[in-house]
């Protein structure tokens, strides 16, 4: 057969082309002239050209597609004629005159298409001996063709169910008894190809050319599928042996290979679940080259998107998954060459097939785990391959989508996991903590804390090298970049807020387990980890805390009720000796009835872990941060001290306070970071209502003291201004307040004597606003001290620097704030409530 | 693009997130369906760039002050004022005005400002309220992330407010999360601006 050049192949090509161009035209005029002679023979000659054996598959399907368009004229005119009255049976015998085979089977099947259309006779006798026929061409490619027009010709003409030809013409058997016949042979046919002589290099040609065929052979199947008549019935019990038998029969990897997806692609899933067992059993069959994998794997593809999630589609007694899996258990004995990328490949696709078609049937997934578990421990290799760390990946990724917390239930799932390397162990540990989230999962024991927990090691913490420590200090490892890096962080950090339990002893064990293991985050990833913690415990020492205030409100409960109680039987046990004492022996006694019994409840359960416990865990990880985020941690100790003031801790409040303070003097030297703190450390003193005096005294003169220690002017002269507000604290309502008048109008005085030393950079008016402002504010809550001609004084001193001012922005800004700040006091002169203690004050107006 | 609301602005503070809670509420997270606000309104604390970048694209006019637990990353001002309709809005987070949550130290903001409406954060307690001719907005905490400042010893609810601004007039839909419900409750508070 062909083995000549390219240039060779378009040269006969074309040639053979010209001769069908030019056959044809004459062809055409003798059709014109309507000429069944001179047609018939011009045609034969025209058709000859398909005799060659000098093209090659792909060149030869040019030539064929040509030669049909010129052969639709002859179908037309032997409708032409059949409709002008001439029987087609004459023509049919006629044209079996041809003395060439191939173009006699041609007309044959040309004119039998009329024939079977004309209804002269009955449809299935005509393709019966046009199927004979065609037997004569034995040359592959040839008679693939020649097979493949009689398949096209044919395809509207079967007796099928429900088609015009059904009844006298024969009935759906026929038609795929027709198909089937036609299939096997064009089978036969194309596996033949591949052994037409020649060397092994011309092996991988040959293959390539039968890859060009394939589609041939496959139509067939496609026919069948489309036959009406055809139900599962029939499929299972003769269509599918048929084309088994076939498939088995022939002994070719391109073949089988090719078939068995056909069969999947072309029939409806009802017919794949009907005849799962047959089916399989092939599969274990197939020559050792098919790949098998991707035969089941487009099978169980195929059932599991017709489940499509749902438990019912796949009726439970057919057993899928046992039945492929069988199927594959058998073939991984037999095959020993199988790669181990494949054996994982061939599991994940069995377990996604499990997780779709039976969604609650976590054995399943774990069972094909552990497949891939046993099959890598018994693999002595220490390096993966490439492939393989992807499967595993892929096989460790999938269930999670659907599964998320729950894999940490399968046994062999933190196994898997160690047998990938640091960066794609990173990869699933994050789809994992992504799907745990989107499936708000919760946390709420220890086991499943530390299983989570240690399947995400390389979220939490660098990688360990074998011999060297740790990288802890480091600790930036994984994540490629910064904005990456943060990402994950942020991530892991929200795991934290998984961590739900009830009961308040089990959460703070969580906590204490979490607090180990990302306490070996390294200092980069504790920034993120480490604060969630904290406010997580924060929350937690409330939580107690109101759990404690229940037991000793039970307590005094349960007292009075006891006390109750006691009364009530002693009343009782007089009542009965008073009736006993008047008991005579004519009347005996009357006893009274027993009374009501007071019943006194079982006390809630008391937390084993109390809320100083709480306190003296957080205080120990803000500690363990502070010297790489000081200012971070100064502000978790503020916070950490407005929660134990509020649970009543006084003395853990002042330590917490304490310890910000240290960190203020110690660590912060930025000029802007130290004015942030001092704000937070005023509103936070402010806050806690609960400390003792001395206490509370010795925490606001330092920070009075802080703030005249600020090194820019007006920032000095703010923060004084605002530490004012610490020496007139609470209301006067509150028990707990602490009002020093005099020490307010001290702080105003002297932030309007630092607001004047400002006057180079001219802020100082701004700053005397402001001032003023602070003096309303206390002259509004009745501070003695503050008195309206303070006011008035600031008042005028303003206006008399206000005029000193460019004009500016600046100075557009201070008279906006001023104008409404003299509106404010107008108002209160207005009201009748305020009108008499504000008439006093002196607004130039 | 403004409705018949008007101009739709989201008002909203204090997600604390990753640090005090994991995520928004899901009932919230629907309703912030973007294009359909003009403004976004942040009091601060968000307090990662992915919340920023979530409030970016909610709206196209994005407002956001810094709290007390945003990185200087973030790079946000301490106040802002932003014209909506016919209000002059103020912006803060609120823990620079002491005592927390004091109307009166509030109000020497709002002059400060020279608004008719002040948004203020940090308590994690939505109220709305007018004092002195001024309005007051405090959104709450968008995540219900905790807070030691709160009265009680209960969760925070999560909340923030939407208003509805037309010209002079403004209605304040004021939403909080039941998480024992799993509901959005909502109400309702209308007010116009004062003429002086």
């Amino acid at each position: 057969m062909a083995s000549s050049s390219n240039e060779e192949q378009l040269k006969y090509l074309s040639e053979a082309q010209r001769k069908v161009k030019e056959q044809a035209f004459y062809m055409k005029r003798a059709i014109d002239a309507n000429d069944i002679t001179l047609t018939l023979s011009l045609a034969a000659d025209m058709l000859r050209e398909l005799k060659t054996s000098l093209l090659t598959p792909r060149n030869y399907y040019e030539l064929y597609m040509r030669v049909l368009d010129e052969l639709r004229h002859v179908e037309e005119f032997f409708m032409t004629l059949n409709k002008a009255g001439s029987p087609m049976v004459e023509l049919y015998e006629r044209v079996q005159h041809c003395a060439n085979v191939v173009p006699r089977l041609y007309l044959l099947i040309a004119v039998g298409g009329v024939y079977i259309k004309s209804g002269e006779a009955p449809a299935k006798d005509i393709l019966k001996d046009l199927i004979e026929m065609v037997k004569c061409v034995q040359y592959p490619t040839r008679g693939l063709f020649l097979r493949n027009y009689l398949s096209q010709t044919s395809r509207d003409k079967l007796p099928d169910t429900g088609s015009e030809y059904e009844g006298i013409g024969g009935d759906v058997t026929d038609a795929y008894e027709f198909v089937l016949e036609n299939f096997k042979e064009m089978n036969r046919l194309w596996v033949r190809l591949q052994h037409m002589g020649g060397d092994k290099s011309t092996r991988k040609k040959r293959e390539k050319e039968r890859q060009d065929l394939k589609i041939l052979v496959g139509t067939n199947l496609v026919r069948l599928s489309q036959l009406e008549g055809v139900d599962a019935h029939t499929y299972k019990e003769t269509i599918l042996p048929n084309i088994l038998e076939q498939v088995t029969l022939c002994k070719d990897t391109i073949a089988q290979g090719y078939l068995m997806d056909c069969i999947i692609q072309v029939f409806p899933d009802e017919f794949h679940l009907a005849t799962l067992d047959i089916f399989l059993a092939t599969c274990t069959t197939l020559k050792e080259k098919v790949n098998i994998r991707t035969i089941l794997q487009s099978m169980m593809n195929r059932l599991a998107n017709y489940s499509d999630g749902n438990a019912d589609k796949i009726p439970a007694e057919l057993d899928a998954f046992t039945k492929f899996n069988n199927c594959i258990t058998k073939i991984l004995e037999e095959r020993s060459n199988l790669e181990l990328s494949e054996i994982l490949r061939l599991q994940t696709a069995l377990m996604t097939f499990a997780l779709k078609c039976y969604p609650g049937r976590l054995d399943y997934v774990n069972y094909c785990l552990g497949m891939c578990a046993s099959v890598l421990s018994a693999t002595k290799t220490p390096e993966l391959d490439e492939n393989s760390i992807i499967e595993i990946e892929e096989l460790l990724s999938i269930p999670l989508s659907s599964l998320a917390l729950q894999v940490l239930e399968l046994k062999q799932y933190a196994e898997l996991l160690t047998y990938l390397p640091y960066e794609n162990r990173r990869q699933v540990a994050t789809i994992l903590v992504r799907s745990t989230l989107f499936s708000n999962g919760k946390l709420d024991t220890l086991d499943k804390l530390d299983k989570l927990l240690s399947s995400i090691t390389p979220l939490i913490k660098d990688e360990e090298k074998d011999g060297e420590p740790p990288a802890s200090d480091a600790g930036a490892g994984g994540a490629s970049d910064e904005a990456e890096f943060v990402d994950e962080q942020t991530l892991v950090a929200r795991v934290i807020h998984m961590i739900k339990s009830d009961d308040t002893d089990i959460q703070f064990k969580l906590f204490s387990m979490a607090r180990k293991h990302f306490g070996q985050g390294g200092v980069k990833r504790i920034k993120h980890t480490l604060p969630c913690l904290v406010f997580s415990g924060l929350r937690l020492a409330e939580s107690v805390k109101a759990r404690e205030v229940s037991v000793t409100k039970f307590a005094s409960r349960a007292e009075k009720a006891g006390k109750k109680k006691k009364k009530q039987e002693e009343e009782y046990a007089a009542a009965c000796k008073a009736a006993e004492d008047a008991a005579t022996e004519e009347e005996p006694a009357v006893m009274p009835p027993p009374p009501e019994p007071i019943v006194i409840p079982d006390p809630p359960p008391a937390p084993k872990t109390s809320c100083r416990k709480v306190f003296q865990f957080l205080h120990e990880i803000i500690t363990a941060m502070a010297v790489s985020y000081p200012e971070l941690s100064l502000k978790l100790f503020l916070q950490a001290a407005i929660t134990a003031d509020k649970c009543q801790f006084k003395a853990i409040a002042y330590e917490f306070m304490s310890q910000a303070f240290i960190l203020y003097e110690d660590e912060l030297t930025d000029s802007k970071a130290q004015l942030q703190a001092l704000i937070l450390m005023v509103g936070t003193l402010l806050s806690c209502r609960n400390f003792e005096s001395d206490d509370y005294d010795s925490l606001i003169t330092k920070t009075t003291q802080y703030a005249a220690k600020l090194l820019k002017k007006p920032d000095q002269c703010k923060m004084v201004t605002l530490c004012s507000h610490l020496f007139y604290a609470g209301a006067a309502s509150d028990p707990n307040h602490y009002h020093d008048p005099k020490r307010v109008l001290e702080c105003l005085q002297k932030a309007l004597k630092i607001a004047d030393g400002c006057m180079a950079s001219s802020a100082h008016v701004h700053l005397f606003v402001e001032i003023l402002n602070q003096y309303l504010y206390y002259f509004e809550l009745d501070n003695p001290a503050i008195q309206d001609k303070y006011l008035s004084g600031l008042i005028a001193l303003i206006n008399e620097h206000i005029d000193g001012m460019d004009h500016n922005e600046q100075r557009a800004e201070v008279e906006v704030t001023y104008r409404n700040t003299l509106k404010h006091i107008g108002r209160k002169k207005k009201d009748e409530k305020t009108k008499l203690k504000f008439q006093g004050i002196n607004t130039g107006a | 693009m403004s409705n018949s609301f008007g101009e739709l602005v989201l008002v909203l503070g204090d997600m604390h997130m990753p640090q005090r809670t994991a995520q928004i509420p899901a009932k919230f997270k629907k309703m912030l369906v973007p294009g359909k606000m003009q403004h976004v309104l942040c009091t601060g604390n968000l307090t990662t760039k992915d919340s920023m970048d979530m409030l970016l694209n909610l709206a196209p006019n994005v407002h956001c002050t810094r709290g007390d637990m945003d990185d200087s990353t973030l790079s946000l001002p301490e106040t802002k004022v932003v014209q909506i309709g016919g209000f002059k809005v103020g912006l803060i987070h609120g823990h620079q005005v002491v005592p927390w949550a004091s109307t009166a130290s509030l109000s020497i903001k709002a002059r400060s400002l020279d608004c008719d409406i002040l948004v203020s954060g940090h308590t994690h307690e939505s109220a709305i309220f007018e004092e002195g001719g001024v309005w007051y907005i405090n959104p709450g905490s968008m995540t219900g992330a905790y807070s030691p400042t709160t009265q009680t010893l209960e969760p925070v609810q999560p909340s923030f407010v939407l208003l509805a601004v037309q010209g002079g007039k403004v209605v304040c839909y004021q939403y909080k999360y039941n998480e024992g419900k799993d509901a959005v409750e909502v109400s309702k508070t209308e007010f116009e601006k004062k003429s002086d």
